[in-house]
């Protein structure tokens, strides 16, 4: 055996191991959260104030009794938060049209959010011990003018090219532009996940060895880009999944070049638009369209 | 290093342990959904049971080598050939006997019992190790601290192989050890023949050979000066290999392919097809601190870290306890070459399954059940050093009974040990512990909430009494939900109404079943939009944090 004095030691670590064991599950495993009480409270402010185009964010993400009360048509949760920095988050924000919820279970939580995303607290809403908070990027947000998503239908034209001339028109059909038979050959907006962070984005599944265009106009007098692109899980987890080329033409002239790789990663840039910039060509290539799952998603700002 | 006597007190308690051990699984089977293996192991073990009908008519017949023939064989063995059938077999034949032919057994039930007879078995051997090695109180109360880790307890109740394989590899090293000590020639079979029958149980254990030929060696050039002259020089070389060794090419192996009937025909090829799927086998994802692992290579410290963090803190103490005493053993001074070689084979029995999965380029497709097997060795040695501290510090008071003591200790731990498994005890998967915060710490810190929809049960009533009939239930089936299989059994169990159907495809559904993972997230949120709500008919939660869910669509 061991000596006594190690013997000794273990016996009151195991001591103190049942104390510890004992005091936890008795009286701490269930300390954060929303209460049972608080739950209906939540919901009545957020069934009140949520409107179409709001996100929720719930912390704890991971305690969603509140949603037990939530009324039909409020279906913009997201638990992804902790995902986001700071300036992805500031996309989600449509210019102060669109509102980001933050749901907490103290104030404590609130505070290391707010100061993490430098969010502005527009509105605070107690619900027993838990809050409602409604918060807005603050400091140097981009002031968005025309969302790829939100404006999709206004898309100049969407189109496929080949590598010996051939072009393909794709067709505005009810909520996406028609690109192909198959039911995957399309653009079109979704809610989903970017590399773990929820968020809206068009579905644009490339063809292979074809070049899929998006051509937007800069009717609005931007001078910033930003574009975020990014393969879903079911894509990146496909080992031998192909890259997509990311293209950004600006009046014939690339601007941006980059490979998304098969793997979970949010893909953003922003750029600078030239003075006057009129079509703006999003351009996605891959060399086989093998559960290409890919998305993107971006706005034109100042 | 002697050991103490297995008497007739000690059969009747062990036998005594392990019958509660298999009556506090049956009686708490109702309340484990289907696990996702299940569904394949239990549709296995109704093949099995119509090839048992099949060869009693056969013999019947006069047909005596009708259940023989590769037809036959490739037949009834051909599904989950991925897998030996050695346990799957015990699943058949038990679902034959207690289901078909006694119907004394729900079906569920009459293959899960196959599951508590190993976890009785389990609770034997550990008595067993406690007694022979240390005291008959480690050996008494080893087993219910054993069993009241959270992650055991709910694994205990599965009919699949990891409880049956951690039997297994303990039984090999245990008795090993035993052997080293004895020589015993019955033992030595003994273990050639449990080895054969962990062998056509789950590969984990090809691992164990080299592991002991290793050892050996590394302890007969160590302790060469003090061999005895006959195991000395080239001849003694062989003469001193330890039986059990020997045996295992020439009794093991044979068991092995005698228990499986798939390799009785195109041998190499299906031997290849077999090893060649556990060699290439996919990652499953799993979520640690927040990091998706599901591309290799994976972090080192990720078994470690889970055994760490879901092992119940009285346990875990014993864990560390358990390694200071092998490192003891091994270079303790005084101590005999027995008593190395014991304590690093112990250290390497216990140790093995977690190093090997920390390997980073070793697939992980799983939990824990896939590097607990090694966790009875760590317990009751463990045990054995507390206990021992116990006695040390009361001997200096002579009126306070040692035994008293002990077994306060031992009460007092697991009267505290039951509230985790009662809220865990649907989700054990999902267990974490104090170290980390419980679920909620865990939840936090993103870990690996659950595996694979079984955690259903709470939600079957609900949708019973509101889904009409012939509603459509989307299962998850793609997206490491319930398997298909499991959602049919749920049915036949009961559990879930009869006319009530399944889909794998959402925009059919009329309900749906979400079973929580990270990775499951976008099932989620395609649900919620599919639906027009977020509000869950049902929650399945412990301690505020849910593990699945069930939707209605809104009409």
């Amino acid at each position: 055996m061991l000596s006594p004095r190690l013997s000794i030691a273990f016996f009151a670590l195991f001591l103190a191991a049942v104390l510890v064991t004992g005091i936890f599950w008795i009286f701490l495993s269930d300390r954060h959260g929303f209460t049972a009480a608080d739950e209906p409270l939540i919901a009545e402010v957020l069934n009140r104030e949520f409107r179409p185009g709001d996100i929720i964010f719930p912390k704890p993400d991971w305690d969603i009794g509140f949603t037990r009360y939530l009324r039909d048509g409020i279906t913009d949760i997201s638990y992804t938060l902790d995902a986001f920095t700071k300036e992805e988050l500031s996309d989600l924000n449509n210019n102060g049209v669109n509102v980001l919820w933050f749901v907490v279970d103290s104030e404590e939580r609130w505070g290391d959010i707010r100061d993490r995303f430098a969010l502005k607290e527009q509105g605070r809403y107690p619900a027993g011990e838990a809050f409602v908070i409604k918060g807005q990027p603050s400091g140097d947000a981009v002031l968005k003018l025309f969302d790829f998503t939100d404006d999709l239908a206004q898309a100049r034209e969407v189109y496929l090219t080949d590598a010996r001339g051939g072009r393909e028109a794709c067709s505005w059909e009810r909520d996406r532009w028609k690109c192909g038979r198959q039911e995957w050959q399309y653009v079109g907006p979704q809610r989903t996940l970017m590399a773990g962070r929820w968020q809206k984005a068009n579905w644009a599944h490339p063809r292979t060895e074809r070049t899929l265009h998006v051509v937007f106009e800069n009717t609005v007098g931007a001078s910033v880009l930003v574009i975020g692109s990014s393969f879903l899980e079911r894509a990146y987890r496909e080992e031998n999944g192909k890259p997509v080329r990311v293209t950004v033409t600006v009046d014939g002239r690339e601007l941006l070049k980059y490979d998304n790789e098969n793997i979970k990663k949010l893909y953003r840039h922003r750029i600078a638009l030239p003075e006057g910039a009129k079509m703006i060509d999003l351009s996605f290539w891959v060399k086989f369209d093998g559960a290409r799952h890919f998305v993107f998603n971006g706005y034109l700002g100042t | 290093m002697t050991l103490h006597r297995f008497d007739k007190w000690d059969w009747v308690l062990s036998l005594a342990l392990a019958l509660v051990a298999a009556l506090a699984v049956m009686l708490t089977s109702h309340l484990v959904g289907l696990v996702r293996d299940e569904g394949f192991y239990m549709r296995t073990a109704e093949t099995t049971a119509d090839y048992i009908q099949f060869s009693l008519d056969s013999i019947g017949r006069g047909q005596f080598a009708e259940p023989f023939s590769k037809r036959t064989i490739t037949r009834f063995f051909e599904f989950n050939s991925e897998h030996p059938t050695f346990v799957k077999n015990l699943f058949g034949l038990s679902h034959f006997i207690f289901y078909k032919k006694l119907k004394l057994l729900s079906f569920v039930d009459s293959i899960r019992l196959v599951a508590a007879l190993f976890a009785a078995a389990t609770a034997f051997l550990i008595y067993l190790f406690g007694r022979r090695f240390f005291s008959r109180a480690v050996a008494i109360a080893a087993p219910p601290l054993f069993f009241t880790m959270p992650h055991i307890f709910f694994h205990s109740h599965l009919a699949c192989f990891d409880v049956p394989i951690l039997f297994f590899w303990t039984a090999t090293f245990i008795l090993y050890a035993i052997y080293l000590v004895e020589r015993r020639t019955g033992l030595a079979f003994l273990i050639a023949v449990l080895f054969g029958f962990a062998m056509a149980t789950k590969h984990n254990v090809y691992f164990i050979p080299p592991l002991l030929a290793l050892l050996w060696l590394a302890m007969h050039v160590l302790h060469y000066r003090s061999l005895e002259p006959r195991h000395k020089g080239f001849v003694g070389f062989f003469r001193a290999v330890p039986l059990p060794l020997w045996l295992m090419p020439t009794v093991s192996l044979p068991v092995f392919f005698l228990s499986w009937p798939w390799l009785w025909y195109d041998t190499v090829k299906r031997f290849g097809n077999y090893l060649a799927f556990h060699t290439y086998h996919v990652n499953y994802t799993n979520y640690y601190f927040g990091q998706e692992l599901s591309v290799a290579p994976f972090p080192f410290s990720y078994p470690w870290g889970m055994t760490f963090f879901t092992t119940p803190v009285p346990q875990l103490v014993c864990f560390f306890a358990a390694i200071a005493l092998f490192l003891c053993w091994m270079f303790g001074r005084g101590r005999t070459p027995v008593e190395r070689h014991i304590g690093a084979l112990l250290l390497i029995g216990a140790l093995f399954p977690i190093f090997l999965i920390a390997l980073p380029s070793v697939p992980i497709f799983g939990g824990i059940k896939h590097f607990f097997t090694g966790q009875p060795i760590l317990l009751t040695a463990g045990l054995a050093v507390v206990l021992g501290g116990a006695a040390e510090l009361f001997r200096r008071w002579p009126k306070v009974k040692e035994q008293a003591v002990q077994g306060m200790v031992v009460a007092a731990a697991l009267f505290v040990l039951v509230i985790p498994n009662a809220k865990f005890v649907m989700h054990g998967a999902g267990f974490f512990n104090a170290l980390i915060g419980g679920a909620q710490g865990a939840a936090e810190h993103y870990m690996q909430r659950n595996f694979w929809g079984y955690d259903i049960l709470p939600l079957c009533p609900v949708l019973n009494a509101v889904a009409p009939r012939g509603a459509k239930v989307y299962v998850m089936s793609y997206a490491e939900g319930l398997n298909w299989n499991s959602f049919l059994y749920l049915k036949r169990e009961g559990h879930i109404r009869n006319d009530i159907q399944g889909t794998n495809e959402l925009r059919d559904a009329d309900f749906a079943f979400f079973f929580y993972e990270k990775q499951n997230e976008s099932v989620l949120y395609d649900l919620y939009r599919e639906f027009g709500t977020v509000r869950p008919l049902e929650l399945s939660e412990t301690d505020s944090v849910y593990f699945s869910a069930l939707f209605g669509r809104v009409q």
